[in-house]
């Protein structure tokens, strides 16, 4: 493939996946069952594209491409850089792997409405994928409306019945999110009278104290918290994801936050910049404290939580936690842990989810059903017992390279709050998958209402894949360091 | 006094499109049917259309269409066409989110025959 051509993934990436995802839809007038092979297919080719554009982007450094070929400040334009593009690639390889290793979940609960369930599921990961790509602040919105609009109607697909309930509270919190978002980029807008990304930056530098541009950095903010779920905006998290259909879950949970945590990344560093958003609005103090509260909620409610999945959710409320106590540290270490934990997330979160899910396919939703879970499933169970032990941040595990940097930042700022949160909700996340473990370890009742189901090979092999994730971000977390997160916070002009 | 009134007065958009949000939050956060709350929520997302439209705005300003002219063109005789036509969008989206909403409500109708929310609370507690 020459360059030029690769080049244009950038663009490719998003409207071949609206076009997909419409022709998904069309299989149904010919064949219902073509249509989850055909996803199938589109997905892997997006996986393609992406990494063949992660490739380029290695080789020859970031590069902005212009649609239409109008350069902005008129244009839209695209800025793929080392971070997006391996977080865009990691988004596609986890849609990819829930999608094969949940085919026969998906069929057996959508059967005949699985032509628009594919849509929707194409349609999630491309607005997710523009959300990483674009450097307009207005398309941001419009695809980040696509992704959650999508969001929505995959989380009302429920085993349980509170799920359009949960779904639609989702719907009023998220929408509040992103109208948020929407006037804060107008105040931008009437100081800049600019979109682009970059020229804003520019911009804002000559009117450093406008109260206009405090009042769109707060909009924006708080926009983009709520529907990451922070702490005091996490209403919403637990209920959508803990009730909604497994393999939706797998897919949402650790996607959905993490792209938007990113944006916060973006927004912050390469929009406001860090003088602005440190010095002057002194953002660092309101993350921090935001942060903590996160990390501490989340690790103390999830105690108290008998539900597996439920659980889960707030294991993430304090993963969000760590990532944005790390941005409040403010320091190179500290921001290069957060982002590296944003990475190491993704994979962590994809295959405690995937493989919880599978535990609880085999037995029930709540902790005390796992009795004997080990020995049905002896296979499900380790990967689970993997991705936990990363979560809690055992050495060679993803989980903990973020943490060091993030315990080493927060040494170096003389941050003691952050220090110790991070340790002691490393502590309790102990105590909690402990929990789980010596449930299923130890108790061998077998409960007689759940028979141990027949898994068929490709969904062990999907298990086994997010796995190999984990493992594999782990053992590459130097290289993922140096030729990923570093570039980006050179770029950002942190030391 | 009169530097008070200027301000309410001369930024009237601004205070128009803050009542209506705040409107449409309030719907959103205290009524208890469900339909209401949807409506609280495109009032809500109405108000933020409004304000884009306004900033646009110019007094004495015409439609932004350029006639082949020779001699240079005044920018203050039209108003501002970005805005408005990102609000094209931004409808499009209002619209399909209140579209999703309507769907969930008729599922949890369906579901649980009322729309009140504090009835399916109860009905989820059992």
């Amino acid at each position: 493939m020459s360059g030029t051509m690769t080049y244009h993934f950038s663009v490719i990436l998003v409207t071949f996946g609206l076009l997909l995802s419409f022709i998904t839809y069309a299989m149904t007038w010919i064949k219902r069952s073509l249509c989850l092979p055909f996803a199938v297919l589109s997905i892997g080719f997006l996986s393609y594209c992406s990494f063949s554009l992660f490739i380029l982007v290695i080789e020859r450094g970031p590069f902005e491409y212009y649609l239409g070929g109008w350069p902005p400040p008129i244009g839209i334009a695209y800025y793929i850089d080392e971070l997006n593009a391996f977080l865009s690639l990691l988004v596609y390889l986890v849609a990819l792997i829930n999608l094969l290793c949940n085919r026969e979940r998906f069929l057996e609960k959508q059967g005949d409405r699985i032509g628009g369930t594919m849509a929707l599921y194409i349609l999630f990961i491309t607005g997710l994928n523009g959300i990483l790509l674009t450097a307009d602040l207005f398309n941001l919105y419009v695809l980040l409306e696509i992704a959650s609009l999508t969001g929505y109607a995959l989380l009302a697909i429920g085993d349980k019945r509170q799920a359009p309930f949960a779904s639609l509270n989702y719907v009023f919190l998220g929408t509040i999110g992103a109208c948020f978002y929407l006037l804060g980029v107008g105040y931008l807008y009437i100081k800049t009278g600019s979109l682009n990304m970059q020229d804003v930056s520019r911009l804002i530098t000559q009117i450093p104290k406008s109260p206009t541009i405090l009042s769109g950095f707060i909009f924006i903010l708080i926009g983009i918290w709520i529907k990451m779920g922070l702490f005091p905006f996490h209403i919403w998290l637990p209920r959508a994801y803990t009730n909604t259909f497994g393999p939706i879950s797998s897919l949402i949970a650790p996607l959905g936050t993490k792209v938007m945590a990113y944006v916060i990344f973006r927004v912050i560093l390469f929009v406001f910049g860090k003088e602005f958003s440190f010095e002057i609005y002194s953002l660092g103090h309101v993350a921090t404290l935001f942060g903590v509260a996160a990390i501490l909620y989340g690790a103390i409610t999830a105690l108290r939580q008998t539900d597996l999945r439920r659980m889960l959710c707030f294991v993430v409320i304090t993963e969000i936690g760590y990532i944005v106590a790390g941005l409040g540290v403010g320091n190179i270490n500290a921001i290069r842990g957060s982002l590296l934990h944003l990475l190491n997330d993704v994979a962590m979160t994809f295959c405690l989810f995937l493989s919880a899910d599978h535990l609880i396919v085999n037995t029930g939703t709540k902790i005390e059903e796992l009795k004997g879970v080990f020995q049905k499933t002896p296979f499900g169970s380790s990967i689970y017992v993997l991705a936990s032990l990363s979560v809690i941040g055992i050495p060679p595990s993803p989980g903990f390279f973020g943490k060091w940097y993030l315990l080493q930042g927060s040494l170096e700022a003389q941050n003691f709050w952050v220090f110790g949160a991070i340790l002691l909700s490393s502590l309790l996340n102990t105590v909690l998958f402990f929990r789980t473990f010596e449930e299923g370890y130890y108790h061998h009742t077998e409960s007689p209402s759940y028979g141990p189901k027949k898994t068929s090979l490709s969904a062990y092999g999907g298990i086994l894949a997010s796995g190999l994730l984990v493992v594999l971000m782990g053992l590459l977390a130097h290289p993922i360091v140096g030729h990923i997160v570093d570039p980006f916070l050179l770029r950002a002009r942190l030391p | 006094m009169d530097s008070i009134l200027e301000f309410i007065v001369g930024r009237y958009n601004y205070w128009l499109y803050i009542l209506l949000m705040m409107i449409g939050l309030y719907a959103m956060i205290s009524k208890n049917n469900l339909t209401k709350k949807i409506v609280g929520m495109n009032i809500f997302q109405t108000a933020i259309i409004l304000f884009y439209i306004s900033i646009g705005f110019k007094k004495g300003g015409t439609i932004p269409i350029l006639e082949h002219t020779s001699h240079a063109v005044e920018v203050s005789h039209f108003v501002n066409p970005l805005p408005h036509v990102l609000m094209l969008t931004a409808i499009v989206v209002s619209v399909s989110t209140f579209g999703v909403a309507l769907a969930l409500a008729i599922m949890i109708y369906r579901e649980h025959g009322t729309l009140e929310e504090d009835e399916i609370l109860k009905c989820l507690e059992q």
